[in-house]
């Protein structure tokens, strides 16, 4: 039995670890964009303390930087809690894909996984669940905390200089989040089976979301793209294989 | 270091509220079998979402193209070291030593 328990915690650790590795990659974007949001947020009368547990709870990118904008607007709660939902509805298709990969996890583990998704960690998942055909729990929690505990010290940082790093050493800095999704992509598509696809609807997806943030607002166009661009692919798929078959 | 009342009061109604889509699919999506053309069409989700957000990075919001510029031009870059290394890291470090190097440039 002791064995057994014994193979079983290090194997544990091990798989955690690597989870914890699979993060480094994005540790840069974390404290770089972390710094920028919890700054933005301390000018805009937010105090340190309170970034911290801005930082903690909500633990959202874009969702911060936008409460800290209608803080300073000084808007009506319900309205900030209404923007943040609708920015943040694209965690829906995050969470929608990662699921069939966390079916053995049950309810508590799959919670757990879900109130720590981000984009970020989404892209490091996307790629692995792919490549290795799931990944284990210790795994997304050792990615999970290892970026939920740099976006705090990013955040914290920021909120208490925000007046000491020069703006522009902060701009090229906050670069690093776009570079590391062209990466993501990248990844992505070279781990698929139907590349040439996956580059198309990618393109499609680049052109559209400017169009349709004319048309419904940059909140909800990350969201629609996805969706739309996401079902022309699925639809070629299917128009492909029954070609094939008839 | 004090926390307001109004501030805690919105803070933790963001969390609810991304909360909710974070974890819901994540509960009940993976409890069913789910149908092939929904299989197939989540195979798109992470390479479109991820192209809309770099996109809604890079392209200019006010039309000002040439200020986008070198932001286009280091992605640009960055893909190209991308596709040749395959490597997260290398990519992101790339990414930001061009994008500097320009911004001191000019």
């Amino acid at each position: 039995m002791n064995t057994i328990s014994k193979d079983f915690s290090s194997d544990w650790l091990a798989e955690f670890r690597a989870g914890s590795i699979a993060c480094i990659p994005t540790v840069l974007g974390y404290l770089s964009i972390g710094f920028s949001a919890g700054a933005l947020a301390r000018v805009s009368g937010i105090s340190a303390s309170e970034v911290g547990l801005l930082s903690l709870i909500l633990y959202a990118g874009s969702g911060q930087f936008i409460v800290a904008g209608m803080v300073q607007a000084k808007a009506a709660a319900i309205t900030v809690w209404l923007a943040i939902f609708f920015v943040n509805l694209r965690h829906l298709l995050l969470a929608a894909y990662l699921a069939p990969f966390f079916k053995n996890f049950g309810t508590i583990k799959n919670f757990l996984i879900g109130a720590q998704l981000t984009d970020e960690t989404f892209g490091v998942a996307s790629v692995a669940v792919n490549e290795n055909e799931g990944v284990s729990f210790p795994w997304m929690l050792g990615l999970n905390l290892t970026a939920y505990i740099n976006w705090l010290i990013g955040n914290v940082a920021g909120a208490l200089m925000a007046t000491l790093i020069p703006a522009s050493f902060l701009r090229s800095l906050n670069f690093a989040l776009v570079a590391m999704f062209i990466g993501l992509i990248v990844l992505q598509i070279s781990g698929a089976k139907n590349k040439r696809l996956q580059v198309i609807v990618a393109v499609l997806s680049m052109s559209l979301v400017g169009p349709f943030a004319i048309l419904l607002g940059s909140n909800l166009s990350v969201v629609l793209t996805a969706i739309v661009t996401s079902f022309i692919g699925m639809g070629v798929m299917q128009w492909k294989s029954d070609t094939k078959s008839s | 270091m004090e926390v307001r009342y109004e501030i805690l009061l919105i803070i933790v109604g963001c969390g609810v509220v991304t909360l909710i889509p974070r974890v819901l699919p994540l509960v009940l999506l993976s409890k069913f079998r789910l149908p092939k053309w929904y299989m197939d069409w989540l195979s798109f989700i992470p390479v479109t979402i991820m192209a809309a957000l770099v996109a809604q990075d890079l392209l200019p919001k006010d039309g000002n193209w040439l200020a986008a510029l070198p932001s286009i031009v280091t992605a640009l870059i960055t893909l190209a070291v991308a596709c040749i290394t395959r490597s997260l890291f290398v990519t992101v470090l790339c990414g930001v030593l061009v994008i500097a190097l320009i911004n001191y440039l000019t």
